[in-house]
């Protein structure tokens, strides 16, 4: 037994994840969960930077928009699937990481996040400059086809697996991230620059490394994003409100944990939740909730609730045998 | 393009940038002496523009009398807030990363706050000289701005006497240039940390009533002025006063000049290349005497 232990195990994991959008036929549960899966994935590519390198990013934003303009222009010009078109999108966003990592990560201190604030400013505003080739703040919307040959589906179901999916491999690429050699690398240099240096690691090429493979992997979620809402503008996919969420939800889940992403998704999701139901009408009253929401998760627990998850996931199999 | 329109738009890019300079100066001098950037700079500048506003429409005071009324107000909110959040930052010895986003989290709280209260309207602070000109020969000078400028000169000026002639602003320096040695030295420098937070709060509230007479008020005023300053703040070097006054009067003048011949959008991009080149070229700034 001990073998297939965790063979086992995944196949029932497989199976019960496979079976949920069979279970709740809802489209309102599904959407939430396919919201979850959604911020998994985008605070899962965030970790590889700010939670491994502990190189703070504001302004993911700016991946998550070249993907999402990318793989929709492709495809309205030249009727390339959304299936291939994510991966253009996720080279095109390697460059324009690269114009902020190259210049601040041979500097210490807090040069980086405010590049990333930056950056996602220029990249909204050229959304916005641009007006021939993205309609500007009008926004594209796309047509609905359900077709899954173009990265649609008629209901959240079909969205359900594409999520699921996209979020089980970001979280595994970090998985595998945390235990490969640039993984240590990048935890060494986050908590002791001087002395991973003295031992020969190169900062600036590992925080690099590491950047473009969180832009890569935003830039991905970013088409898949486009396809599932059907209409994108500088300010849905390009804001600072993005950016942060993004990054709540990989500090209130454990940042540098390989799962917490995900248990800060569910929390950040079902903040939205109640605040969209209890705060109905008030203007800025989710994000006003957001925002307090960031501080105390901060001032209470630092580090994170994904501790909390793991001691739960291994005290109860012990409840059960006693 | 006429040299008149250039030597225009220069001017009175020059007359925003003195205001520009002073958000920076309020904002470099908590980054100088605690090396945390203030994600809710804007927002404070934000919020005492309301203060000055609800000051003119409740009571009718005119913004420029306004000023002595907001600055000591919001010096008393910046220490308010330094205790309730960044003195427990420090306490519970949060990761740089943390402490960053705390603050962007205060900086949606606030925004969010008074979007709640004021909705999205604009508001305008209507005194009877926010249209008057001075001409001189083709140069048309608009008087909210001069006053602006010549407000922001008096305000930054001061701070330099303070910081350099009165002990606090020397103990403040020396806080921002080696921490360890300033405590050895005697210097309080948990004080000091609440000093330059609350001083910097209070400067950004200070920029907000001259702010009022030539721009519309409204809750989402904030993020564009943090960047700007922050920008600003890496160009004149980190915790350097007199770097993020001149800086701030550079940018005001490239945003002016860019949005004068191409459009307001890519004044913002222009500012991006600008800083990207700083930080290739001369990451220390050209005041940064404080970096550590």
């Amino acid at each position: 037994m001990g073998k297939y232990k965790k063979t086992v195990q995944t196949v029932i994991f497989i199976i019960v994840m496979v079976l949920i959008p069979i279970i709740f036929p809802s489209q309102t549960i599904l959407h939430y969960i396919n919201l979850v899966f959604f911020f998994t994935a985008l605070a899962a590519a965030w970790n590889y930077i700010s939670g491994f390198g502990g190189q703070l990013s504001l302004g993911h934003s700016a991946f998550f928009a070249v993907g999402a303009y990318t793989s929709t222009l492709l495809y309205l010009w030249y009727g390339l699937t959304p299936w291939i078109g994510m991966l253009i999108g996720g080279l095109f966003a390697l460059p324009v990481a690269f114009i902020i990592g190259y210049p601040t990560f041979r500097l210490r201190g807090t040069y980086f996040v405010l590049s990333t604030l930056a950056l996602a400013e220029v990249v909204r505003r050229l959304l916005m400059y641009f007006k021939d080739i993205t309609r500007g703040s009008v926004g594209i919307p796309l047509q609905f086809t359900g077709d899954p040959r173009v990265l649609q589906f008629p209901g959240e179901r079909g969205y359900y697996y594409v999520f699921f999916s996209i979020a089980l491999v970001t979280l595994l690429v970090g998985w595998k991230l945390r235990w490969s050699k640039l993984g240590y690398y990048l935890i060494a240099i986050r908590e002791e620059q001087n002395a991973a240096e003295a031992l020969g690691v190169n900062p600036h090429r590992y925080k690099l490394a590491a950047l473009l493979m969180s832009a890569f992997f935003t830039a991905l979620v970013g088409s898949v994003y486009a396809q599932w809402a059907c209409y994108i503008d500088p300010s849905a996919v390009g804001s600072i409100e993005l950016s942060i969420q993004i990054a709540m939800a990989g500090i209130l889940g454990g940042m540098g944990t390989v799962w917490g992403p995900f248990a800060g998704a569910i929390i950040l999701v079902l903040a939205q939740f109640m605040g969209l139901t209890f705060l109905k009408g008030l203007i800025g009253g989710v994000y006003m909730l957001y925002g307090a929401l960031l501080i105390a998760a901060i001032l209470l627990r630092p580090q994170g609730v994904i501790g909390f998850f793991e001691r739960a996931y291994e005290v109860f199999p012990k409840l059960l045998k006693r | 393009m006429e040299i008149g329109f250039i030597l225009q738009a220069v001017v009175n890019g020059l007359f925003l940038g003195g205001i520009y300079g002073l958000v920076a100066v309020g904002l470099t001098l908590p980054f100088g002496v605690m090396d945390i950037p203030n994600f809710a700079h804007g927002e404070f500048v934000m919020l005492a523009m309301f203060a000055t506003f609800f000051l003119w429409k409740l009571f009718g005071i005119d913004p420029i009398v306004s000023i002595a009324i907001v600055i000591p107000l919001f010096f008393i909110i910046g220490i308010g807030f330094y205790n309730l959040i960044l003195r427990r930052l420090i306490v519970i010895r949060a990761s740089t990363p943390a402490r960053l986003l705390a603050l962007a989290g205060l900086s949606m709280f606030l925004m969010n706050f008074a979007m709640c209260n004021w909705g999205t309207k604009h508001y305008i602070l209507k005194t009877p000289y926010r249209m008057s000109m001075i001409s001189l020969g083709s140069l048309v000078i608009r008087v909210p701005l001069l006053i602006s400028f010549i407000g922001s000169v008096v305000l930054t000026l001061l701070v330099m006497l303070f910081l350099n002639k009165t002990f606090t602003g020397k103990a403040l320096i020396a806080t921002a240039q080696d921490p360890d040695s300033a405590i050895l030295m005697g210097i309080d420098t948990g004080r000091m940390y609440t000093i330059s937070f609350g001083l910097g709060i209070g400067l950004a509230a200070g920029a907000a009533p001259f702010l009022t007479t030539f721009m519309v008020i409204f809750p989402t005023v904030g993020p564009t002025l943090t960047l700007t300053s922050f920008v600003i703040v890496v160009m004149g070097g980190l915790g350097s006063v007199e770097g993020a006054y001149i800086g701030g009067l550079i940018i005001g003048m490239v945003e002016s000049v860019v949005t004068l011949l191409f459009t307001a959008e890519l004044s913002w991009v222009a500012i991006f290349i600008i800083f990207v080149l700083i930080l290739l070229f001369k990451p220390k700034g050209f005041y940064g005497k404080w970096v550590k």
